[in-house]
């Protein structure tokens, strides 16, 4: 029951998915199943919300000092959850506007900026990893370079435009390509191990 | 429209202030980031998913009698709220039941998935380009020896480049424990070579990739919101 049963599940649902892809009476059954699916994993939010919660409560239970950042993540949570709660069942109302507000001017500029900050971060980690050591290394640094001057060529500099989109259509392709087949290869077959039950490390421990 | 402006700005000046060190500034950025995309994700899934997929159907189905859709919509909520026993001591082995169904299926999906696009598709564009024409095509190397240019020599060589790098690769991969097989020990070099040709093109891809984002927000900040508040105050 405790185990068993989660298995035969497994087996039973891992077998559905892919019926509903390759037996034409059942594709139509496809939407429904994708629908249980959306369905199910929904409540798992519940989980992480909770999860974050309790994180955070932790913190402010235990007086830590950067217990205020703590408050601010709940409060933002809860703000953005009514905002939004409200605004979808009153539609053109100002919470909805200022749910959009929120999502255009709080959240969008906040991501672009993370992953901006990447940029200069991925550019110390790669001055250490391509000091041109090897002569692999100095290909690395190379090919790098190339598509980075690629990406903003003019005039003259045209050149580096033209070996990047080489570089792009042939080698990268082609170390792209096998490292996408193994990986193909790989999710099958971890796949295959989870439907037939082999692998189980997603049951998690204990009885 | 000044003031959200302003907001986005001074977020954005948050985030970046991590360049100097680790400050209250960025934390403060760092935890509205992760409360708003929290919020922002429990709005979608109530509104997406439970009332799109659970409530409104639900109530639709009631309505036209369509009972089957009804059990069928009620057993995947019903497997969904099994979730929630993660939160007792003794019942949390229910939880279970709908990662398995989860897990499972999806690792159903995939397989079909998984081949279709992951293999046969890469092994199909190993083999033909997508007008369908081979990547092996001997009669382009003889048009290059024909009328020699940069372009006839493109045309000629990609294909066959292309190839082999896909051949080398695999083997490479497939044959990373030592071994002495000459074919094997033969790949070994020209794969490294695609390898890091293709790792350190995706890492300029890429790189410019955050360089363009962060030029995005420099643009927004001079050209967007600077004129709109020399335009404010100037009245």
């Amino acid at each position: 029951m405790k185990r068993t049963l989660p298995l035969a599940l497994a087996f039973i649902f891992g077998l559905i998915g892919i019926a509903v892809q390759i037996v034409p009476a059942l594709k139509g059954f496809l939407n429904t199943m994708l629908d249980w699916m959306a369905i199910i994993g929904s409540f798992a939010l519940a989980l992480g919300v909770s999860s974050l919660t309790r994180h955070h409560m932790t913190k402010i239970r235990r007086k830590h000092k950067d217990m205020f950042f703590s408050y601010v993540t709940f409060v933002t949570m809860l703000f953005m959850m009514i905002i939004g709660l409200i605004g979808y069942f009153q539609p053109e109302s100002l919470y909805q506007r200022l749910f959009g507000n929120m999502y255009n001017y709080v959240r969008v500029p906040l991501d672009a900026s993370m992953f901006a900050l990447l940029a200069f971060f991925i550019t110390s980690a790669a001055y250490r990893a391509f000091r041109a050591r090897t002569w692999l290394a100095t290909v690395l640094l190379v090919a790098g370079v190339v598509v980075m001057m690629g990406r903003v060529a003019f005039g003259p500099f045209m050149i580096f435009n033209d070996i990047t989109a080489w570089l792009m259509k042939v080698p990268t392709t082609a170390a792209m390509r096998g490292l996408t087949i193994g990986i193909g290869l790989g999710i099958v077959a971890t796949s295959i191990k989870i439907v037939l039950g082999i692998e189980r490390s997603y049951l998690g421990g204990g009885e | 429209m000044l003031f959200w402006y302003t907001v986005a700005v001074l977020l954005s000046l948050a985030i970046f202030s991590f360049l100097w060190k680790d400050n209250p500034l960025y934390k403060f950025a760092e935890h509205l980031f992760v409360g708003t995309m929290v919020g922002y994700t429990i709005v979608m899934v109530f509104s997406q998913i439970i009332m799109r997929k659970i409530v409104d159907p639900i109530t639709l189905a009631v309505h036209n009698h369509q009972y089957l859709n009804l059990i069928s919509l009620i057993i995947a909520t019903l497997i969904g709220l099994l979730y929630l026993s993660r939160f007792s001591q003794k019942a949390q082995w229910v939880s279970r039941y709908p990662i398995s169904i989860t897990v499972g299926f999806w690792s159903g999906y995939a397989i079909v998935t998984s081949f279709k696009t992951n293999i046969l598709t890469q092994v199909r564009g190993t083999v033909v380009d997508d007008m369908g024409a081979p990547l092996l095509n001997g009669e382009l190397l003889g048009d290059f020896i024909k009328s020699p240019s940069w372009s006839s020599l493109d045309l000629a060589v990609s294909g066959p480049l292309l190839v082999f790098g896909v051949i080398v690769v695999l083997i490479y991969f497939f044959f990373s424990i030592k071994n002495e097989n000459p074919m094997v020990r033969f790949a070994n070099k020209p794969a490294l070579l695609y390898l890091m040709l293709g790792f350190g093109a995706s890492f300029g891809y890429t790189f410019m990739g955050r360089i363009s984002l962060f030029i995005g927000r420099m643009n927004f900040i001079f050209n967007e919101w600077w004129p709109l508040l020399k335009q404010t105050i100037g009245g």
